[in-house]
C-alpha cells in the first residue's frame, strides 16, 4: 500500500476477540497525519472495543495488522505503542488513589522521553496546560481521577494528550458528560492536536463535538465492522436517520457490548 | 562503664534473678525500677509460652521471637560516631546496654521538653507499665525485666515543640531490649518518630513504648521499623488517650526477617480520639503479624484504623484488629479497615478483624480486602508509556500515600527514599 508510509494508523483486517466472541470483525482504517476521523455507531457496535484494542488493551486477542508510523505493533506491549506515539483518551477513565496526576504525568514524560525534565520547566508547562483546558490548578496534585466529575476527568484525558503530543491520539467518547463550554475548550484542544499534525480518531455517538472539530471522514461501526465511511456530512445524516436503517445489512455481534 | 563491663563478664552461670540486678547495677537503677524489674521477672517466669492456637499466635511462633539468651547482661558497644545534628529534629538513640545519646537539633530553645534517660527519671519509672504492664504478656513482661536502655520524654502543660523528636531504636545486641515513656501533659502537643533500626541475623528486639496523652493534648506517633536482614523483635505500643486528647498514630513496617507488633490505645476519657494508619511491605521470606487494639472507655470517644499490607515473593502478612467498645462508652464511633495487595501468587495474607461491644448506641464498621492490582488501573498507566514496573511501583507506592502523608514534613524525604529502597529490594522499583 503506497499510503502506508505516510500513515500515522493504519489497521489492516482487524479483528479483536473478546472471551471467544469476536468483537471486531475485519476492520480497516488509514489515518494520515493531521486527519481527523470519527468513528460513530450504535451502542455495542465495538467502537470501544476498536480502540482498547489499539492501544494494547491485554484482555483481548487481535489478529490482523496494527501499523503505527509504518511499524508493525500489534505486538508490542501498551507501553511501547505510547513511546511509539500512541495514545487513548478512555471513556471511562480509572481512578488511581494515591498517584497524583502530575506525578503520572512527569513519569509518563520521563519514559517517553528518556529523560526527565527539570522540575521547573514540566511545572511551568503543566500550568499552560491545565490553564488552557480550564481545569483548576489544584488537580495537578489530586489523585488521577480521583473523585472527579465526569467532565473533568474528561478534559483531563484532553490535557494529558496534549502534554505527551501523539503522532495519533483516539478519543473516546471524550464527549460525553462535558457541558457546552467544557465540550468547546476540550474541542479546541483537539483541533490543536490535530494542527500539529496529529492524526485523530475521535468515537463519539453525536454530531455535537463534530461541529467544533472538523472531521475529514466519518465512519460507522455496525457489528464490529465499518459499513459506511463518507463526508462530515455523514455524520448529520445519522443524526437524523439514526443507526436502524444501517443495521440490517449486517447483523449485530452477539455478546458483549462497548466497554 | 567500661570498668564494670569488664567485671561483668562473670562466666558462673546465674539464675535470671542474679542477672537482673548485675543489669540493674550497670545501668544504675535505683531500688523502685530494680523492683519493677524484679516483679516483671517473676510475671515472666509465671507466663507460660503463647498458645499458638489462640489466635493472637496463630501466625507468629513465639520462639523465633524470643531472644535466645536474654539474661546475658548486654556489653557496652563501640562509641556512636560523629552524629550530626539535624535542623528541625531532636535525635535519641537507644544502644542496649548503653545510657541514651541525647543529640538536640540546634538551637535547644525550652520548648517545653525535656528528655530524660528513663532510669533515672522518677517520673519515667512512676509510669513505666501502667500502659504496658508486665502482665500484658510474655514479650512485655521479658521487656520490663531485662530492658537496657531507654528514655523518658515530657511535655509540659500547654506546650508544642516546634520540632520532632526522632528516637532511635538501634537493633544491635543478640537481645535488644528499649523502653519509651512519652507523656503528654494537658494541652501540650508532640510529634515523635521512633525508627527501629539496624540488626542483623541472630539478633532480637523487645521493645515497649508506652504513649500517655493528657487532657485535650494531641500526640503525633509515628512507629517504623527498618531493620536489617535477618532481624527478628516484638514491638509494642500503647497509648492512653484522656478527655479530649487525640492520638494520630501511624505504623511502617518494611524490614527484617520476623515482625510482630502490637499496636493500640486506650480511649480514657470523654471525646478522646485516635486514629491510627498502618503500612506494611514485605518481600521474599519475611513474615510480619500486626495486631492493633482500639479499648473505647469512655462515652463519645472515636477510633479509626486504617491498615494496608503489601506483599511480593512467599512473604505472609496476618493482621488482626480489635475493637472494644466497653459498657461505658455509649456514643462512640469506631472503623477499622485493612487491606491487602497481593503482588504475588505465592505471598499469603490473614486478615481478622474483631469487635467486642458491650454497649448499644455506638457506631461500629469494619472492612477487609484482599486482591491483587486492578489490571484496569495497570492498562491506563501503560497506555501513558510507563512501564509495567514502574506502573506497579506507582501504584504500589500509590496505595501506601495515606500512611506516607502522616509522616511529619521534617521527615518525609527520609521515609521516602526508606520506602523506595524497600520496594526495590522487593522488585517493585
Amino acid at each position: 500500500m503506497s499510503y502506508l508510509n505516510n500513515a500515522v494508523l493504519e489497521c489492516r483486517n482487524l479483528r479483536v476477540i473478546v472471551d471467544d466472541n469476536e468483537i471486531i470483525r475485519g476492520v480497516d482504517l488509514t489515518i494520515a497525519p493531521g486527519e481527523v476521523h470519527a468513528l460513530m455507531g450504535p451502542n455495542g457496535s465495538g467502537k470501544s472495543t476498536l480502540v482498547n484494542a489499539l492501544a494494547g488493551h491485554p484482555g483481548y486477542r487481535v489478529e490482523g495488522e496494527i501499523w503505527l508510523n509504518g511499524e508493525q505493533v500489534q505486538s508490542l506491549e501498551p507501553e511501547e505503542r505510547a513511546h511509539k506515539g500512541l495514545f487513548l483518551g478512555f471513556q471511562y477513565p480509572v481512578a488511581i488513589p494515591g498517584v497524583t496526576t502530575s506525578t503520572m504525568l512527569r513519569t509518563a514524560l520521563k519514559a517517553k522521553q528518556g529523560e526527565a525534565h527539570a522540575p521547573s520547566v514540566f511545572l511551568k508547562e503543566l500550568k499552560r496546560a491545565f490553564s488552557r483546558l480550564d481545569i483548576p490548578w489544584e488537580f495537578a496534585s489530586r489523585y488521577i481521577n480521583d473523585g472527579f466529575s465526569g467532565g473533568e476527568k474528561k478534559r483531563l484525558e484532553v490535557l494529558q494528550m496534549l502534554m505527551l503530543e501523539p503522532r495519533v491520539a483516539l478519543l473516546d467518547e471524550i464527549d460525553s458528560g462535558l457541558d457546552i463550554d467544557a465540550l468547546k475548550v476540550a474541542a479546541s484542544g483537539i483541533q490543536q492536536i490535530a494542527e500539529q499534525n496529529t492524526g485523530v480518531l475521535l468515537v463519539t455517538h453525536y454530531q455535537r463535538i463534530l461541529a467544533h472539530v472538523k472531521p475529514h471522514v466519518v465512519h460507522v461501526l455496525v457489528g464490529g465492522r465499518i459499513v459506511k465511511s463518507g463526508g462530515p456530512e455523514q455524520a448529520l445524516e445519522l443524526e437524523d436517520r439514526g443507526y436502524e436503517w444501517l443495521e440490517p445489512e449486517i447483523p449485530l455481534a452477539a455478546g458483549r457490548g462497548a466497554t | 562503664m567500661a570498668s564494670s563491663a569488664t567485671r561483668l563478664t562473670d562466666p558462673r552461670p546465674l539464675p535470671p534473678r542474679e542477672r537482673v540486678i548485675q543489669l540493674a547495677r550497670i545501668t544504675g537503677d535505683h531500688l523502685p525500677l530494680v523492683q519493677k524489674r524484679l516483679e516483671a521477672l517473676d510475671a515472666y517466669l509465671e507466663t507460660p509460652l503463647p498458645d499458638r492456637v489462640k489466635h493472637l499466635w496463630r501466625y507468629s511462633d513465639p520462639l523465633v521471637l524470643l531472644p535466645q539468651h536474654p539474661f546475658v547482661v548486654p556489653q557496652p558497644g563501640p562509641e556512636l560516631g560523629t552524629i550530626n545534628r539535624t535542623p528541625g529534629i531532636d535525635d535519641v538513640f537507644l544502644v542496649p546496654g548503653m545510657r541514651p545519646v541525647i543529640v538536640s537539633s540546634d538551637s535547644g530553645a525550652d520548648e517545653g521538653m525535656t528528655i530524660t534517660p528513663l532510669n533515672e527519671s522518677d517520673e519515667g519509672i512512676e509510669r513505666l507499665g501502667r500502659a504496658v504492664p508486665a502482665q500484658h504478656g510474655l514479650f512485655e513482661a521479658l521487656n520490663a525485666s531485662i530492658w537496657s536502655c531507654g528514655v523518658m520524654i515530657n511535655v509540659a502543660k500547654n506546650r508544642s515543640p516546634s520540632r520532632v523528636l526522632r528516637i532511635t531504636h538501634l537493633a544491635s545486641l543478640p537481645t535488644t531490649g528499649t523502653r519509651v515513656v512519652i507523656n503528654l501533659e494537658p494541652g501540650a502537643a508532640l510529634k515523635v518518630i521512633e525508627v527501629h533500626d539496624s540488626g542483623g541475623a541472630g539478633i532480637s528486639v523487645l521493645s515497649v513504648s508506652e504513649q500517655f496523652v493528657g487532657r485535650n493534648a494531641e500526640l503525633s506517633h509515628l512507629l517504623i521499623q527498618t531493620w536489617d536482614k535477618g532481624t527478628a523483635g516484638h514491638v509494642t505500643s500503647r497509648a492512653v488517650v484522656e478527655a479530649d486528647g487525640r492520638l494520630n498514630a501511624s505504623l511502617i513496617s518494611l524490614g527484617g526477617a520476623h515482625y510482630k507488633a502490637d499496636v493500640g490505645a486506650v480511649l480514657d476519657g470523654v471525646n478522646a480520639i485516635s486514629h491510627i494508619t498502618g503500612m506494611g511491605l514485605c518481600h521474599g521470606r519475611q513474615a510480619m503479624d500486626h495486631h492493633t487494639f482500639h479499648d473505647h472507655r469512655h462515652p463519645h470517644t472515636e477510633s479509626e484504623l486504617e491498615f494496608k499490607v503489601a506483599l511480593t515473593g512467599r512473604a505472609k502478612s496476618a493482621y488482626t484488629g480489635l475493637i472494644r467498645i466497653g459498657e461505658t462508652a455509649e456514643k462512640s464511633e469506631a472503623y477499622q479497615e485493612c487491606r491487602n495487595l497481593l503482588l504475588s501468587s505465592r505471598a499469603q495474607t490473614e486478615t481478622i478483624p474483631e469487635l467486642e461491644i458491650l454497649t448499644n448506641d455506638v457506631r461500629c464498621s469494619h472492612g477487609a480486602t484482599s486482591g491483587p492490582l486492578d489490571p484496569e488501573q495497570l492498562f491506563y498507566l501503560k497506555s501513558r508509556g510507563i512501564s509495567q514496573a514502574e506502573a506497579i511501583a506507582l501504584m504500589v507506592r500509590g496505595f501506601f500515600e495515606n500512611a506516607i502523608i502522616r509522616v511529619p514534613r521534617q521527615l518525609r524525604p527520609n521515609v521516602e527514599s526508606t520506602i523506595d529502597h524497600h520496594l526495590s529490594r522487593g522488585g517493585l522499583k
